[in-house]
């Protein structure tokens, strides 16, 4: 029965001054949140970014940054060093010392990035499509399941790719995607991008592409006229290129056969390769292939990389975190000489109470039960910023491989 | 339990008189005699008794009273200068001091050598008080107010009788249709209505009124004495009420002036 009376009076008296309690408790609960989301966040940037670092046990890309090689080749997120070629895939790949999967970057659809790879990417990450099937022509794309559910997106369902990429201020043409299935999710990085063969992705950076079939004269289907692009006067298309106005679409086998690249195929670019050497000896051997001082390539261990970006990480955060906490403390003591006050301040009520016959321990009861739904909502608080912060986790790996 | 008095007392015919003096609350008499008449047992058990009550500070302040008898129904005004203990005579009967000499009796409890449990009893079923500033909570509504009492002891239960006596209470202080507004958009008249409803919601014995007409207007003091008169003898209680204003002690039937025995 006190209980009960005790609630709500408190629940009374806090409402009475809504905005204090409101105050209160967001203050406390927000001080008390970061350090919280701090540790949170940290532990769910590090278990992302040794995950994902584990994908691949070498890297193989153009010399220079190791962070945006890393972030490149694993989390799409940042743009890795020109100079890879198809070539260079040769080097690691010679004695059959190792595999090489290729990835190419540098295109988005619908703010999505699109990856370019090889099949064999999935079955090195043992990613099937959930529903649909793998991509198997040029312009057929598979998607990450975020991606399907943000862009709404269904097996069949058809999509441009963007104009405009930040990585090539030049431009890349718009391409027809069609979506041949969509991935199961995986909680990584793959979550998150549109996955093409690498000879779509060429395509799409203007390094590919077809010319009108003399056998199917062109015809007027809107659908087709944007198959490869609007604007034939860019610097970055080949003479040869010829827009292609036809009625067919790009996920035909005919269309796809007339695609075709100039000169080599080993000379088209590769933003970077993840490299899965046979055994440890393969692997010791590699690294030293790529020790010259003139080396024009960088073969890195991405889980050494991983492990000193979180020490870093870690090294900041720990003072960080040292600094959230005590200002969380100094907070709830701020918090709690406030809630002291306004106690005081309400000294004539609790007179009143002691005067109408409540017991002291009455009416300590019922501000205990007061600061006790203070705490609770506070807590509450805290817990949602605790809750949201791993969210937050790409953004920090992204942030990291920017500095 | 409530013991309610004979109507044909001295004490109350006095108050009759008093009320009679005033035609317009000829009609409050009737009343007052009909319900002092419906319930009157036939033998009258005072509900106050006092003997000759001393009561010292460390301070050197002293109060001497001389014995009280109140039946229910009966009312009792105490006058004196600011500062001459009116209010400690209160906080003595309500048992909330201890007098050094002299016992006080409050419905067959001796409140004067009882327990503190038993003297917050008291307090919270045996006496209601109302207060110069009122003395609500700011934060709970009108009806929770007069409920507060409820909340405050375990021997009080808040069950729909309590909250239907509240109810009646407050229509018959005039606030019917006023049970959820905030005590802040009150009115000092309307708030003492509130804590006048508080007093008698736990249908205490006793009702200790400290200067209840304090914080009002001059229109207003004479209409609360009055209405505090009406509902605690309409509840059969014994009123006490401390006031230096002569202009409403002739409504109670009785007058005990603080200081005058020294």
């Amino acid at each position: 029965m006190i209980l009960r009376h005790s609630l709500f009076i408190a629940r009374t008296s806090l409402l009475h001054a809504w905005k204090r309690s409101l105050l209160l408790a967001f203050v406390l609960g927000v001080s008390l949140g970061v350090p919280l989301a701090l540790s949170s966040l940290l532990a769910r940037a590090s278990l992302d970014m040794t995950a994902r670092a584990h994908i691949a046990p070498l890297l193989l890309g153009a010399k220079g940054s190791e962070s945006d090689l890393v972030f490149g080749a694993l989390f799409f997120a940042s743009t890795p060093p020109n100079g890879l070629t198809m070539r260079d895939l040769a080097r690691v790949e010679h004695d059959e010392m190792a595999r090489a999967i290729p990835i190419m970057l540098g295109a988005s659809a619908r703010e999505a990035v699109v990856v370019g790879t090889t099949l064999d990417y999935f079955a090195q990450r043992e990613i099937t499509p959930q529903r649909g099937e793998m991509f198997a022509l040029i312009g057929e794309c598979v998607v990450g399941a975020n991606v399907a559910q943000r862009l709404a997106l269904t097996d069949d369902a058809r999509l441009f790719t963007d104009a405009h990429s930040l990585s090539d201020l030049a431009g890349v043409l718009p391409l027809e995607l069609t979506v041949t299935g969509i991935l199961r999710e995986t909680g990584s990085a793959d979550d998150d991008v549109i996955f093409v063969d690498l000879r779509t992705m060429w395509s799409i950076r203007g390094l590919g592409h077809r010319h009108a079939d003399p056998a199917h004269p062109s015809g007027s289907s809107t659908a087709a006229a944007a198959v490869i692009g609007q604007d034939g006067a860019r610097a970055i298309l080949s003479e040869a290129l010829v827009i292609e106005r036809a009625a067919t679409t790009a996920a035909t086998a005919t269309t796809s056969a007339s695609f075709h690249f100039h000169g080599s195929v080993d000379d088209l670019p590769l933003d970077a390769a993840l490299v899965y050497p046979r055994d440890a000896k393969s692997l010791a051997l590699l690294l030293g292939r790529f020790t010259a001082k003139n080396e024009p390539l960088q073969l890195i261990r991405p889980e050494l990389f991983a492990s000193r970006v979180l020490d870093r990480i870690f090294g900041v955060a720990r003072v960080l975190g040292a600094v959230a906490l005590g200002t969380a403390l100094l907070v709830a003591l701020v918090v709690a000489s406030a809630f002291a006050l306004s106690i005081r301040l309400r000294a004539d009520e609790l007179a009143l109470m002691r005067r109408l016959g409540a017991s002291r321990a009455r009416v300590a009861t019922f501000i205990a039960t007061e600061a006790l739904l203070l705490a609770m909502l506070s807590v509450a608080l805290a817990l949602v910023v605790w809750s949201l912060a791993p969210l937050a986790s790409p953004l920090l790996l992204r942030m990291v491989s920017e500095s | 339990m409530r013991t309610h008095s004979d109507a044909r007392s001295s004490l109350d015919d006095e108050s009759c008189k008093s009320y009679a003096q005033s035609t317009r609350h000829k009609r409050y008499s009737a009343r007052v005699l009909g319900i002092a008449q419906d319930s009157s047992p036939l033998v009258a058990t005072p509900l106050l008794v006092t003997s000759e009550l001393e009561f010292r500070r460390a301070s050197g302040f002293e109060l001497r009273v001389r014995p009280i008898v109140l039946h229910g129904g009966e009312s009792l005004a105490v006058r004196g200068a600011s500062g001459s203990g009116k209010s400690t005579l209160l906080s003595l009967l309500c048992g909330e001091l201890l007098p050094q000499r002299g016992s006080i009796q409050a419905s067959g409890v001796m409140i004067s050598t009882a327990t503190d449990t038993a003297r917050r009893k008291h307090r919270a079923t045996g006496c209601g008080q109302v207060f110069q500033t009122f003395e609500l909570v700011d934060a709970l509504d009108v009806l929770d107010n007069v409920l507060l009492p409820f909340r405050l002891h375990a021997s009080l239960v808040l069950n729909d009788a309590a909250r239907a006596r509240a109810l009646e209470l407050l229509e018959r202080v005039g606030l019917r249709g006023m049970e959820r507004r905030s005590i802040l958009t009150m009115s000092h008249g309307e708030r003492q209505r509130v804590a006048i409803a508080r007093a008698l919601v736990t249908k205490p014995s006793l009702v200790l009124a400290d200067e209840p007409t304090g914080s009002l207007d001059t229109p207003r003091k004479r209409a609360i004495a009055e209405l505090l008169l009406r509902e605690t003898q309409a509840a059969g209680a014994a009123l006490i009420i401390a006031t230096h204003d002569q202009s409403i002690v002739p409504l109670f039937g009785s007058v005990l002036t603080i200081g005058e025995l020294e």
